[in-house]
């Protein structure tokens, strides 16, 4: 059980610091960019950090994997959704990005979609919870 | 309630399995999805003729509040006793006036909901790509109607998978598109200096609020029977109406101050956000109505015995039809359906009374089972009246004020006056009943094998 537990750690750990990695990018292209974009794309990558942070924090302090599972599958959920608004907000032609800064927040958008879901899925093998804790 | 085997699916007439319980954050995200839908930004939209920017918020707040509170009470009940709300209701009204009331508060009216929301979401499609055959609203319609209809046939499960996956991104898009469209249409200064063409006393605009959402208090139970912890669901819909229904509400509010006639859709579309609105339109529009069919499938299991999915099935193929046609012009009226929704809807809050006055008051008070574990037993073998009376002659009296006295003094609101009227009524009859040794369930109905 407890090598179970290590293993679901590990990987979700490394997904979230990739997802946490991807998030400083945004806030740093974010305050790189038009006034109209920066305030907005600011809070937004602010609130997926401070998901992310939590996340760990909580997987971290879990003392079993069903509970361990439940709180990365609930983290990995809040940042996947997130990684829609990277996705789609950007080519917006009000916020006035750079179009190298908003094709770099799309695919980040993207990424964090295709990594979240998969690490979903890779959890739900590992720990056997529900992807609807 | 002794745990019975699930025949008809999605424990629509049993207790939820410890096993099956879920989350406080999948509660909230449910109730969340619910509420992530442009129908409320435009409910929104309409108070912004009455009132200007503070008074709006002020009043779509106290509206929240007491749809909190409603809700706290009912979704608690779900939570404790594990039974969706139209078996909850077999207790305090009898076995045959809870299939009736089942079906008056999510039998039809949800299903005319998910008609509605099913042509508004071929609205949006058109309104967004008007030159792709496919998105024309007739076309639409259907195709978002069978769309919508897979969650909610697979069940509690694939709500929560796509409220998880829509929610997050709906409450950031949706107050991003706010902020940037109040920007575009002169500014936070030119939204606080910005007055109604027809201001109103502020309690219209309270009433309205509870209006717009006192089936969906009502109905808390569907969801909260899956809370692990009692507080849980009560706790995660009281937060989600208190918090993210003003944002909804004032963004459409906001919009409608500032530029008069333009939504936030269009706003969002002249913005370029397109796959923004795309992407709220359709999941959003979909994590909606996926409950309105699933309520509406519950109500219906319990008033005629056949599997949750097959009333998924009926509801689903005929709220397409019903979209389909009014998008087609074939002689459905929009108009007619959802008066009709509205009228049925006069009598929800009674029901919602009687709901709380029963298990609230009338059981630990009258009836002496305080312990709340006790209040409500279920299982093959438990006796059930058809009919308890007095629960009938306080839904009669109070929708019918809640219809009449409106129309008579439009200043008072028909919500209130049928919910607290029915509440009185029903404890005046009981307590009545209770001490006089006069019965108050007419016949007997015994619970069969399969929860029926």
């Amino acid at each position: 059980m407890s090598s179970e537990i290590n293993t679901a750690r590990a990987f979700f750990t490394r997904v979230n610091l990739i997802a946490l990695v991807l998030s400083i990018i945004i806030l740093i292209l974010s305050l790189l960019s038009s006034p109209k974009a920066q305030t907005l794309f600011s809070i937004y990558a602010i609130i997926l950090i401070v998901i992310i942070l939590l996340g760990h924090l909580r997987v971290s302090r879990s003392s079993d994997l069903k509970q361990l599972g439940e709180r990365a599958v609930q983290t990995l959920w809040l940042w996947t959704s997130l990684g829609l608004v990277a996705l789609t907000m950007p080519p917006t032609p009000y916020f006035e990005f750079d179009q190298l800064i908003m094709a770099a927040m799309v695919i980040i958008g993207a990424i964090l979609i295709i990594a979240g879901v998969y690490a979903l899925l890779k959890i739900r093998k590992l720990t056997g919870v529900y992807l609807s804790v | 309630m002794t745990e019975v085997k699930d025949y008809f699916g999605d424990y629509a007439l049993t207790k939820i399995p410890e096993a099956e319980t879920r989350t406080f954050l999948n509660q909230l995200m449910i109730f969340m999805g619910v509420l992530a839908v442009w129908a409320a930004v435009f409910a929104g939209a309409a108070l912004a003729s009455w009132y200007d920017a503070v008074t709006l918020v002020v009043s779509v707040v106290l509206g929240c509040i007491i749809l909190g509170i409603i809700a706290y009470l009912t979704g608690y009940i779900g939570s404790r006793t594990r039974a969706s709300t139209y078996v909850i209701l077999r207790h305090s009204m009898g076995r045959v006036i809870a299939m009736i009331a089942g079906i008056i508060i999510s039998g039809i009216s949800a299903m005319i909901w998910f008609a509605y929301e099913t042509w508004l979401f071929g609205v949006i499609m058109q309104g967004v790509f008007p030159d792709i055959p496919f998105m024309r609203v007739e076309i639409a319609s259907i195709w978002g109607g069978i769309l919508m209809m897979t969650t909610a046939l697979i069940g509690y499960r694939a709500l929560s998978v796509l409220s998880y996956f829509i929610v997050p991104a709906w409450f950031v898009i949706i107050p991003m598109a706010l902020a940037a469209a109040i920007d575009i249409n002169g500014g936070w200064g030119a939204l606080m200096a910005a007055k109604p063409p027809t201001p109103m006393d502020i309690g219209v605009g309270i009433t309205f609020t509870v209006g717009c959402y006192i089936v969906g208090a009502t109905i808390a139970p569907d969801v909260t029977r899956f809370s692990r912890r009692p507080h849980d669901g009560p706790l995660a819909w009281f937060i989600h109406v208190v918090v993210f229904m003003p944002i909804i509400m004032a963004a459409g509010g906001f919009l409608q101050l500032l530029a008069p006639g333009v939504n936030l859709a269009a706003a969002m579309v002249s913005l370029g956000m397109v796959w923004a609105v795309l992407l709220t339109g359709v999941v959003g529009q979909w994590s909606t109505n996926d409950n309105n069919l699933y309520s509406s499938s519950l109500a219906w299991c319990n008033a005629i015995p056949l599997k949750r999915v097959y009333w998924v099935a009926i509801m689903g193929i005929i709220g397409t039809v019903i979209a389909a046609l009014i998008a087609f012009g074939f002689g459905v009226s929009l108009e007619a359906l959802l008066m009709l929704g509205s009228f049925l809807g006069t009598w929800i809050p009674p029901m919602t009374a009687i709901m709380i006055a029963d298990f609230y008051v009338v059981r630990p008070l009258l009836l002496g089972v305080k312990p709340v574990d006790k209040r409500y037993e279920w299982g093959p073998g438990t006796t059930y009246s058809l009919v308890n009376w007095p629960a009938v002659v306080a839904i009669i009296v109070g929708g019918f004020l809640a219809w009449w006295v409106p129309q008579v003094y439009p200043a008072i609101p028909g919500v209130i006056i049928g919910f607290g009227v029915s509440f009185v009524i029903f404890l005046i009859l009981m307590a009545v009943c209770v001490k006089m040794g006069i019965k108050y369930g007419i016949g007997k109905w015994v619970e069969t094998e399969k929860g029926f």
